[in-house]
């Protein structure tokens, strides 16, 4: 060996013994990084290899060592499932409860609406898809204290906490937690979900929840496949009677997206679907489309084909059709189904007036459904 | 494809970079192939004739994949460049190979030539794009008949040659009347639509100055969507309520604390809102719309009787139309700015501070500025959130007051004096009622307390909490101040647009990280300094390639070097000033739709013109090195003619659009007149080898300059210009030029 080829070789292993363990070092760091914050999620079985399957929704994924979910919030982490939604909530707002929707849930009062970063849908217009279409990890995140929000809750005579603008169930583990805490408090907890999630985490989440909405976003797995990014609507279906034979208080929304989910069939079939299954009470919230994320080049719903579908929701029987992101219009109030005048009138998500007396009509004296006080 | 891919610079610098890409690739590979004079005219025959279908074919592939992109009307960056490199890729080889085959069949000598013939082509082809076939021939068909004209005009003087010449140009000519008469334009038009919006019919596609209209109609409502080169512009349901639009006045008209007389609507006048306005109690409403046939074709949509003549339509550059207004003492109580996105050079100019100053001018004392962006309701972060924050910036930069309110869209209020705007529900609220404001299809129970119906209006419209937070994020926020020669939001729009179309339905990446959008995450810290690595890299090999002279005396390598640094140079040049001028001159006009061509035709022009002068021994012009400084030169007086122009008021318009063409044809010239003498120098170093090797010279020095011009159309058009300014990029392009100009060899040309 020459002397160059000799100093050459040392050079070589001078730079490795430094930079292999920097690359180690970064490595480890790197995986500190990215799990720092999560904790074990629920309902997941582990597998052979480290692989996991997660259980929490119908996709039922199996995922390898290192491998986040579709969710982008659930990753696997050497034969752990973790979860990012740890109390990092990138939205929280005080909102008014109408804005769930719930109409029929303590009208005129406000709610502690928070989400984390992530869903299990690729909603083609998702109206909030600076955060749902996006990981924990890429988001802005809040500090938040829970006690502190417990306290504020009580504080502001808030109605409650309100999961919404993400899908709540995504990031159940967390939000059991709170929900109970909040309960646990004298408020109430809410839930705004797309439902696409499977029987036994909903059970349990069903537990410390008050009220739902429900957004049955088509009545065909074509468009579920095509827009929502997922295989079927019937998970969806399914959960919406969960909850509605667990006694807890349901509303619909469905978005009417034109040309693609506001045929007559289409409507009637959901309208059908909700007088036959949630009973004909159950109120159901027409929403406009509005251009946003990969569909902001479609036209928002004609104000024409939104008053067809609601002619369709009472043609159809269903007591409390409502008309959202479109005021002032009569289809933003409560009527009574018996003598047909305004109980609650609205403007948008505002109350302006409740004439309800205990739960009931004042003109006819008919109950009006709903949790009231 | 600019009308398939919304026609912003990002894409003139994408298509512009893979023709040029395309064709430096077909010139090397024919320069490969071993053709006499007589093969190369025949395969040149065939190639100028192949032309024609390719270009049909180029055009129909455009309209078929922007159709096919799973029915979203959004490409990202990455693919907009995987459709201009397919697309344009079989005309473009076409080309390429085209040039070297003349270069063959022209014989010795024959590069000075073929490169003016080359460059006449080439204005003579974009002044028949500008005057006749954009107006007159579907873009499909335009392919055909050029081919016709070119192989009618090559008049080959064998017999034999001459019959097939003439039946390639009855074939082309059939060709083309087939496309014009079987209407394949308006289908391909329909199928996209189609792809994009299934159940909405196609009602009509028109090409303006401005871009291509279409306008679909929804089948059972008679609503119709006005769309520009693919953007949604105006929804129009005539005969129906626009509650979105009567709300927006509201909001705006309460804004002033005075009850406002004259409002000023810079776009977003096509739909109702200038009559809702009205309804809210302006007196007067004037509308500037900046596309004639865009405003005819929504006005006779809209078919409301008999017009109201307190609203007065404007057919203008809203730009124009305020400096005009100012200099005219006009004064308005609140100008409300719609543009579209800031996703080319002619929107971003609506939200630049040059804007903003010239609006402050036009306002009254206690007037407001209304102006909206794309945004997220509920979350002030994200890539949305950067573009606010700079668009918030900028206002602050010119009003005292600035406000901001939540929404689908972000709505910022500046006002000229502080204390005038207010995003309180309950005081916008209490001053419509105080004025006395009443629609019908308001609730009549609430009329006797109107103060509460308008509050309980303007609290869905302005959430509290998201407002709150909304401001706080603003006031945190630093983001460089946006200008109409330093287009930052222009830069940060596409963050927003390129991860809403990368985001991929199955994948885990939230369109953050995938495809380009981490390029130009990273590329937003890109800082002028990294601009300098071009020219270094140009002088980087030179030490090198010195000391290898020195070894060998005979090699000619370091000159070849110095021959295809300065071709590249020179092709970088050409294209960054074409960009540059194409983006100054929407700044100064507000369009280029119409005028691409032309300005591209005085480019040619020059381009043609210099490369005759070139070879002239007359010309004075001898050494490139002198090209080259001229060049340099340009570039570091271009900012500042540019600046002037820009700054020239209405009156002066007649002189602007000769002056854009001039400079056009100067950069050309410059860009021509290089070529032929580095080709001499080139030649020098060839001599007493075989032409063949030549001929493969010439194509090389083709080539190296057309992959510069491939990176000055993408570097400047998709990074200098949005991140560095317009200044930066031409004193970037001038130090390239000063790069090539250490390393050109000295000398004058050989006769």
């Amino acid at each position: 060996m020459d002397r160059r080829s000799f100093l050459e070789r040392m050079a070589k292993f001078g730079i490795g013994l430094e930079v292999l363990p920097a690359v180690a070092s970064v490595a480890w760091v790197r995986d500190r990084v990215a799990s720092s914050g999560e904790t074990e999620a629920a309902f997941y079985r582990k597998l052979p290899d480290n692989r996991v399957a997660c259980l929490l929704c119908p996709r039922l994924e199996t995922l390898k060592p290192g491998e986040t979910g579709f969710c982008r919030v659930r990753t696997n982490r050497g034969g752990v499932l973790q979860t990012a939604a740890t109390g990092r909530p990138c939205v929280v707002n005080l909102d008014p409860i109408e804005k769930g929707p719930l109409n029929h849930v303590l009208p005129g009062t406000a709610v502690f609406a928070m989400a984390h970063a992530g869903c299990n849908l690729r909603c083609r217009y998702c109206q909030n898809w600076q955060f749902a279409q996006a990981s924990p990890s890429t988001t802005r995140n809040l500090r938040f204290d829970q006690m502190e929000s417990v306290r504020l809750v009580r504080e502001k005579a808030l109605a409650g906490v309100c999961f919404t603008y993400t899908e709540g169930v995504v990031h159940l583990e967390f939000n059991l937690r709170f929900a109970a805490a909040v309960r646990e408090a004298g408020a109430r907890a809410f839930l705004c979900t797309a439902g696409f999630v499977n029987r036994k985490p909903f059970a349990d989440f069903l537990d410390q929840l008050d009220a739902v909405t429900f957004t049955i976003k088509g009545a065909t797995d074509r468009f579920y496949r095509d827009v929502i990014g997922a295989p079927s609507v019937r998970p969806v279906l399914e959960r919406c009677v969960q909850a509605r034979q667990a006694g807890k208080w349901v509303e619909v929304a469905t978005l009417v997206v034109p040309e693609m989910n506001d045929s007559d069939r289409d409507l009637r079939r959901i309208a059908r679907w909700i007088g036959r299954n949630l009973g004909r009470d159950t109120p159901w919230h027409i929403e406009r489309f509005m251009p946003k994320y990969k569909m902001r080049d479609r036209p928002r719903t004609p104000i024409a084909t939104l008053e067809r579908a609601r002619e369709i929701g009472r043609e159809e029987g269903l007591n409390f059709v409502y008309l959202s992101n479109l005021a002032p219009h009569p289809g933003n109030h409560t009527y009574c189904p018996q003598c047909g005048k305004a109980v609650i009138k609205r403007l948008g998500f505002r109350l302006l007036a409740n004439r309800l007396k205990h739960g009931c009509c004042p003109y006819c004296r008919a109950r009006i459904p709903g949790v009231w006080g | 494809m600019l009308a398939a891919c919304r026609g912003t610079e990002i894409f003139i610098g994408v298509v512009l970079a893979a023709g040029l890409f395309w064709t430096a690739l077909g010139s090397l590979a024919m320069s490969r192939a071993r053709l006499g004079g007589r093969g190369a005219w025949r395969v040149g025959l065939g190639l100028l004739a192949a032309q024609g279908p390719l270009l049909v074919l180029e055009v129909a592939f455009a309209r078929y994949r922007s159709a096919a992109w799973n029915g979203v009307a959004e490409r990202s960056f990455l693919q907009a460049a995987l459709v201009a490199l397919a697309a344009t890729a079989p005309a473009a080889l076409a080309g390429g190979a085209g040039f070297v085959c003349a270069l063959r069949a022209a014989g010795s000598g024959g590069f000075s030539r073929v490169y003016p013939a080359d460059a006449w082509g080439g204005a003579l082809g974009g002044a028949l794009f500008s005057f006749m076939l954009v107006e007159w021939v579907a873009p499909i068909a335009v392919g055909p008949f050029l081919a016709a004209v070119l192989c009618l005009w090559l008049r080959p003087e064998s017999g034999k040659f001459r019959r097939v010449s003439a039946g390639l140009v009855s074939c082309e000519i059939l060709v083309g009347l087939g496309l014009v008469w079987s209407g394949l334009d308006r289908r391909l038009e329909e199928r996209r639509w189609h792809a994009l919006l299934p159940g909405y019919r196609l009602r009509t596609v028109r090409d303006s100055r401005y871009g291509r209209i279409a306008v679909l109609e929804h089948p059972r409502t008679r609503q119709f969507s006005l769309f520009q080169d693919g953007g949604l512009t105006a929804v129009l349901s005539p005969g129906k309520p626009a509650p979105a639009a009567r709300d927006t006045a509201l909001f705006v008209l309460a804004q002033s604390r005075v009850v406002p007389r004259d409002v000023l609507l810079v776009g977003g006048g096509l739909d109702r809102s200038p009559h809702e306005y009205r309804r809210a109690g302006a007196s007067t409403v004037d509308v500037v719309e900046t596309d004639p046939q865009l405003l005819a074709l929504a006005l006779d949509l809209q078919g409301d009787g008999a017009p109201d003549p307190a609203v007065r339509y404007r057919c203008v550059d809203g730009r124009r139309w305020v400096r005009a207004a100012a200099a005219a003492g006009r004064r308005y109580d609140v100008i409300v700015v719609q543009p579209p996105a800031p996703l080319s050079a002619s929107a971003n100019r609506f939200y630049t501070r040059d804007f903003f100053s010239d609006l402050r001018e036009v306002l009254r004392h206690s007037g407001v500025v209304v102006i909206s962006i794309m945004g997220s309701a509920n979350y002030p972060g994200g890539t949305a959130g950067r573009l606010s924050a700079v668009l918030y910036h900028t206002l602050m930069g010119v009003f005292p007051e600035v406000r901001a309110v939540p929404g689908d869209r972000h709505i910022f209020v500046a006002g000229k004096q502080p204390g005038t705007v207010s995003v309180s529900p309950g005081e916008l609220g209490r001053r419509l009622a105080a004025r006395g404001v009443w629609l019908d299809e308001f609730d009549p129970d609430f009329r006797t307390n109107a103060e509460l119906y308008f509050t309980a209006l303007f609290e869905g419209m302005i959430p509290a909490s998201q407002t709150q937070g909304f401001a706080a994020y603003l006031r945190r926020s630093r983001a460089p101040t946006n200008t109409d020669f330093r287009p930052i939001a222009y830069s940060y729009a596409l963050l927003v647009w390129n991860q809403i179309a990368t985001a991929a339905p199955d994948s885990r990446d939230p369109g953050l990280n995938s495809g380009a959008n981490a390029f130009f995450r990273r590329l937003s810290a890109f800082r002028f300094q990294y601009g300098l690595l071009l020219p270094l890299a140009l002088l980087a090999p030179v030490p090198l390639l010195w000391r290898l002279r020195k070894k060998r005396p005979h090699s000619s390598v370091l000159l070849r070097y110095g021959v295809a640094a300065a071709a590249f140079a020179t092709g970088t040049f050409g294209m960054a000033t074409e960009i540059l001028l194409l983006y100054a001159f929407q700044n100064t006009f507000g369009y280029v739709y119409g005028y691409l061509g032309l300005l591209t035709a005085a480019f040619m022009a020059g381009l043609a013109l210099g490369a005759t002068a070139g070879r002239r021994r007359s010309s004075g012009v001898r050494s490139p090195a002198a090209a080259l400084g001229a060049g340099m030169v340009l570039c570091l007086a271009l900012p500042v003619v540019l600046r002037a122009l820009h700054a020239l008021p209405p009156a002066f318009d007649g002189i602007g659009v000769p002056a854009f063409l001039l400079l056009a044809f100067a950069a050309g010239a410059i860009d021509g007149v290089t070529f032929p003498l580095l080709a001499a120098v080139r030649r020098r170093s060839e001599v007493g080898r075989a032409a063949s090797s030549s001929d493969s010279g010439g194509a090389g020095i083709y080539a190296a300059d057309l992959l510069g011009a491939a990176l000055g159309a993408l570097a400047t058009g998709a990074v200098c210009v949005p991140l560095l300014g317009i200044e930066a990029a031409s004193f970037l392009t001038a130090l390239t030029l000063g790069a090539a100009w250490l390393t050109v060899p000295r000398g004058a040309s050989p006769s």
